[in-house]
């Protein structure tokens, strides 16, 4: 069990590990180049860098050896040479390199025999790297019938050249909410498969994420904001989360928290519903009503969620906040929420997060035959929980960033005309700003943006849809 | 290999000036020099605070003639519009490696930068510290707020492609789609909502800012504890119960080994509680006896020490309690602990609840007693001496023969102080120990509780072949027994070391002489003094000035004594 005041120790065995599995695989290497296959020399050097991958398998990693940036990595984890292993390192990248592969992974069920064929397909390969390098290793493990063993192939880099580069489109590139909320989504769904698969939760990518969402509020939420229009299409994707982090992080912003903090409130809301992931599709998508007993299996995934950060993660500043979102988040502020435990504290984060996701839930799943309500009548909804459920401040502050009718929400106006909510007005909630996108013909157009209060002629706000039940992008309006 | 490349002439593409380059060829320059400081100095070492003005100041110049200074970042080098200004190979010192293998590939310094950036900066790229795994080069960069320092990622560049196919891409069905179902689908919007009623209290603002400001002050470790405290006094479910007392057993032993001993004593007494609860199965009983046996391993028993030994983060109150909670499970840390820890005021704590947990059963020692570690078998026979019952005194008394001198101590130490008739007769055994300290103390003890072997084993030892090999302290003890046990009969003994010369030799045997001294002091007796007087004339001035002293001490005692 991983649960480690200094999960670095864990970090530290990993990367011993790492570091003796590239040290094998140097030596088998080497030995294949000086021996053919047969020779009774290669048995040792098969057998020990056999002994260190199930050594990996065995604490539940990846046995899976990445060539990225000039350095190799064990799963995630960076494998910083030392003195003793860096001719090794140095070999094991430049052969990767020559075969163009970018990743050698070791299958739970590898054996001698597959590291054999394995080691031996790698070394017939010309001196010269060719283009076609992979595609043959490829091919020769396919004809040496080499199983429980795959290769990656090599990503291509990009040499920087700053004289053409144009930096300030790329740094407008890197300020795009839609981009990054795909990255968050990728992010995200790494997670959630450590999580299924018991692995090591590894952060790093959903925290570079998070700084970049809180870069972008300053002058981009408006547009994170119109994002979180997407919706999952099933508990396999992450939406759901992604579009909760974005919604608590815009509440903490409009608190004031500092970027430390706010860094800590968008990862606890990004994976505040990470204890889902022991949970059944089954259950997660079912259309209809739940049983008592899938009902309380679903209530426990907030239990769920801390354990599953406990054993997988360890125990540090971060996880600890991450920690007090998973429990608390469907608390509620009177306490009438799950889980049902002698618990009376609520964090900030808790309340914050618990805002979100009830906002996200109602405004977006049918399972469990829950009925999906437009933006504004689930802020109706959530108005009349205020001061029970929801705290009324905080409750008041999350409406006031997000409307009434939510940003990204799908308006069919008076006039035929389709619109996409693009801002709030500070003055009346009842006439946000929209751009047109279909005219009254139903046609789709490129149109203008048009603030209600004062469209000439005058249009007034027919029917509220969700745009995701057809498909509809509506991120691109945000760019 | 080179840090920093010399820019030449040749090198400089395009329209950028010599001037230029040579520029940043300084700034490299002094950022090398300052990244090697850093690992150096400590931060308030005149020479690194130099290097980093150096660079402030070098960067500052450059900025403000030629702009922001940017740097494409590759393998292992750094390049300034195109040429390149760093180069270094080793993978454990390459800056430029550092910053690629995390993804960076655009660095950019612009105006205004703080002295304080640049150290930041450096600080995390400039050598290979511990990195925390969730985070790497960009994250840890973000978080040190750098506002004039930014860069462009490897994901950054390949991003436009993505964002341009999905921009463009017309949603004409999408729309079709909308208006096909608007017709039976409508949802006509909420009624109107005033907005001052969203307007928020005073009451409701100063609410917001406690709350935010209490978060920040908010102990994350509390609220872990917290949690799974409320989790494991609320689970129903046999695995989640089972799982969590796992992992507070876990978090138990961790907070030891962090120093967190408030929150350790709290998870233990939760624990200690959660033991008491009616609800529980005998299974789960079993489970957190099982988890809190577990906390006193072998590295928290020796942070423990450490603590008991070092600081006052725990009271002997605590100590006490958090020991009588971890009970019999744990008696061998406890001991264990107690063979550690150096303050008497906490040894005294360990043993008083050590006896306590032995005092029905003396016997859950047992196993301790034949520990190869003399300081855990000598902690337990003296917790046993405590006790005091026939019990332990037959588990002591096996002992006797033990090969460790420290632990024989102990057992002599126990017999003396015994209450138990039995214990005096174990002690003769103790005259025949290979150690002449014990030798003479258990004659001493024997002397004093007047037992009635005493004095024939003392006369016997004098008369054995070995006597004379003896050291003089154990010689003097064995007289000192006999005159003080044998009384009068002996003055003839003594009569005889004293004034009869010895064969061979011209006068008497000085340690003879020193042991019939002694012997009759213990005596203190008229017949010892005159015995003492007698004996003053001798031709040797050494036993003479060892009789006069006696003597002297006798009338000294007497005229004390009569004092008194």
């Amino acid at each position: 069990m991983a649960l480690e005041m200094h999960p670095n120790r864990l970090n530290e065995e990993l990367a011993r590990l790492g570091k003796a599995l590239i040290a094998q695989l140097f030596v088998l290497f080497k030995t294949s180049f000086n021996y053919s296959e047969g020779h009774a020399a290669i048995d040792q050097p098969i057998s020990n860098l056999l002994k260190v991958v199930q050594e990996i398998l065995r604490r539940n990693q990846e046995a899976t050896l990445r060539a990225q940036g000039g350095s190799l990595l064990l799963g995630e984890l960076r494998l910083k040479p030392d003195i003793a292993s860096l001719e090794a390192g140095r070999f094991v990248l430049e052969e990767m390199k020559r075969h163009l592969v970018g990743g050698i992974s070791f299958g739970a069920g590898v054996t001698a025999d597959d590291l054999l064929r394995f080691v031996y397909a790698f070394r017939d390969q010309d001196a010269v790297a060719s283009t076609d390098a992979y595609a043959n290793l490829l091919l020769r493990m396919q004809q040496r019938m080499v199983a429980n063993i795959e290769v990656e192939v090599q990503g291509v880099e990009r040499v920087v050249d700053l004289e053409n580069l144009k930096t300030v489109k790329l740094q407008e590139t890197r300020r795009n909410p839609g981009l990054l909320y795909k990255k968050a989504l990728r992010a995200m769904d790494e997670v959630i498969d450590n999580a299924r698969t018991g692995q090591t939760l590894r952060l790093r990518g959903a925290k570079r994420v998070v700084q970049q969402m809180i870069d972008l509020l300053s002058n981009q939420q408006v547009g994170l904001l119109g994002l979180t229009a997407m919706r999952s299409r099933d508990s396999r994707t992450q939406n759901h989360a992604v579009n909760v982090c974005i919604l608590s992080l815009v509440m903490g912003s409009r608190l004031g928290m500092s970027k430390f903090h706010l860094c800590e409130l968008g990862m606890a809301a990004l994976l505040h519903d990470i204890g889902k992931a022991e949970i059944s599709p089954e259950i997660l998508d079912k259309p209809g009503e739940l049983t008592p007993i899938e009902r309380q299996t679903l209530e426990n995934h907030p239990v769920f969620g801390v354990r599953k950060i406990m054993m997988c993660k360890g125990l540090d500043a971060m996880s600890s906040r991450i920690i007090t979102g998973v429990f608390e988040h469907h608390l509620l502020a009177d306490f009438s929420g799950y889980p049902r435990c002698p618990s009376k504290r609520l964090s900030l984060f808790g309340r914050i997060i618990s805002i979100a996701d009830s906002y996200d839930g109602l405004t977006s799943s049918r399972a469990n035959g829950r009925t999906r309500l437009p933006p504004d009548q689930a802020v109706a909804a959530m108005l009349r929980e205020a001061g029970k459920a929801y705290d009324q401040g905080l409750l008041k502050l999350f409406i006031n960033c997000v409307g009434k009718y939510g940003i990204g929400s799908l308006l069919l106006l008076d006039s035929n005309e389709l619109a996409v909510v693009v801002k709030n007005n500070p003055v009346t909630w009842e006439n946000p700003r929209v751009r047109i996108i279909a005219d009254s013909h139903g046609r789709e157009v490129d149109g203008e943006a048009v603030d209600l209060a004062h469209a000439r002629p005058h249009r007034t706000i027919a029917a509220v849809l969700s745009p995701h039940l057809f498909n509809l992008d509506v991120s691109r309006y945000f760019t | 290999m080179t840090e920093v490349q010399n820019v030449t002439a040749n090198q400089h593409p395009g329209t950028t000036s010599r001037e230029e380059l040579i520029s940043a060829n300084e700034v490299i320059l002094a950022m090398v020099k300052a990244a090697k400081g850093l690992r150096m100095y400590l931060p308030n070492n005149p020479v690194l605070i130099g290097f980093l003005e150096d660079l402030h100041a070098k960067m500052g110049e450059h900025v403000g003639s030629f702009g922001d200074f940017r740097l494409a970042v590759e393998q292992f080098a750094l390049r300034y519009k195109g040429c390149d200004v760093y180069e270094n190979q080793d993978p454990r010192e390459s800056i430029a490696l550092r910053l690629h293998s995390d993804g960076i590939r655009v660095l950019t310094f612009t105006q205004g930068l703080e002295q304080r950036e640049l150290s930041g900066f450096l600080g995390i790229v400039g050598f290979a510290g511990p990195i925390h795994q969730d985070d790497d080069v960009v994250t840890q960069l973000w978080e040190r707020n750098l506002p004039h320092i930014s860069c462009l990622l490897a994901e950054d560049l390949a991003g436009d492609q993505e964002e341009d196919q999905a921009a463009t891409a017309p949603q004409q069905n999408a729309i079709s789609h909308v208006y096909a179902a608007l017709a039976g689908q409508l949802h006509p919007p909420a009624p109107p909502m005033a907005k001052h009623l969203l307007m928020l209290t005073g009451e409701e603002a100063a609410w917001l800012r406690k709350a935010k400001q209490a978060e920040g002050h908010r102990n994350h470790l509390d609220d872990v504890v917290n949690i799974v405290c409320a989790v494991l006094a609320g689970a129903r479910d046999a695995v989640i119960f089972r799982d969590f007392v796992e992992i507070m057993g876990k978090l138990t032993a961790n907070m030891f080994l962090a120093g967190e001993f408030g929150h350790a004593l709290r998870l233990v007494r939760f624990q200690h509680k959660l033991l008491n609860l009616i609800s529980l199965t005998p299974d789960q009983q079993q489970q957190v006896k099982k988890s809190l046996a577990g906390v006193l391993s072998e590295r928290t028993t020796q942070v423990l020490q450490e603590t008991l030994d070092g600081g006052d983060s725990i009271s002997h109150e605590e100590l006490k309690e958090l020991l009588q909670i971890f009970g019999l499970p744990s008696l061998r840390a406890i001991c264990e602990l107690l063979g550690r820890v150096e303050k008497l005021k906490m040894r005294k704590v360990i043993i008083e609840v050590l006896v306590e947990l032995g005092r029905n059963n003396p016997e859950v020692f047992s196993p301790f007693l034949a520990d190869p570690r003399w300081y855990l078998v000598r902690n337990v026979v003296l917790i046993l001496s405590m006790l005091d019952t026939p019990i332990a005194l037959e588990m002591i008394v096996g002992l006797i023969s033990h090969k460790e001198l420290r632990i024989r101590r102990e057992v002599l130490s126990f017999l003396e102080r015994s209450s138990d008739p039995k214990a005096k007769t174990y002690i003769l055994k103790f005259l025949r120990d290979d150690s002449s300290v014990l030798r003479i103390k258990a004659l001493q003890i024997l002397t004093r509780e007047r037992h009635p072997s005493a004095l024939k084993l003392a006369l016997s030892v004098s008369a054995g072949d070995d006597f004379k090999a003896r050291d003089m302290a154990e010689k003097k003890a064995v007289f000192e027994a006999i005159g003080e046990l044998g009384s009068q009969e002996m003055v003839p003994l003594f009569r005889e070391m004293l004034l009869k010369k010895q064969w061979f030799k011209r006068g008497i045997d000085k340690d003879a002489a020193i042991c019939a001294v002694a012997g009759l002091m213990k005596m203190n007796n008229a017949a010892a003094k005159q015995l003492l007087e007698e004996a003053r004339g001798q031709r040797s001035l050494e036993i003479r000035g060892i009789i006069e002293q006696a003597i002297l001490a006798n009338a000294a005692t007497v005229n004390g004594r009569a004092q008194a």
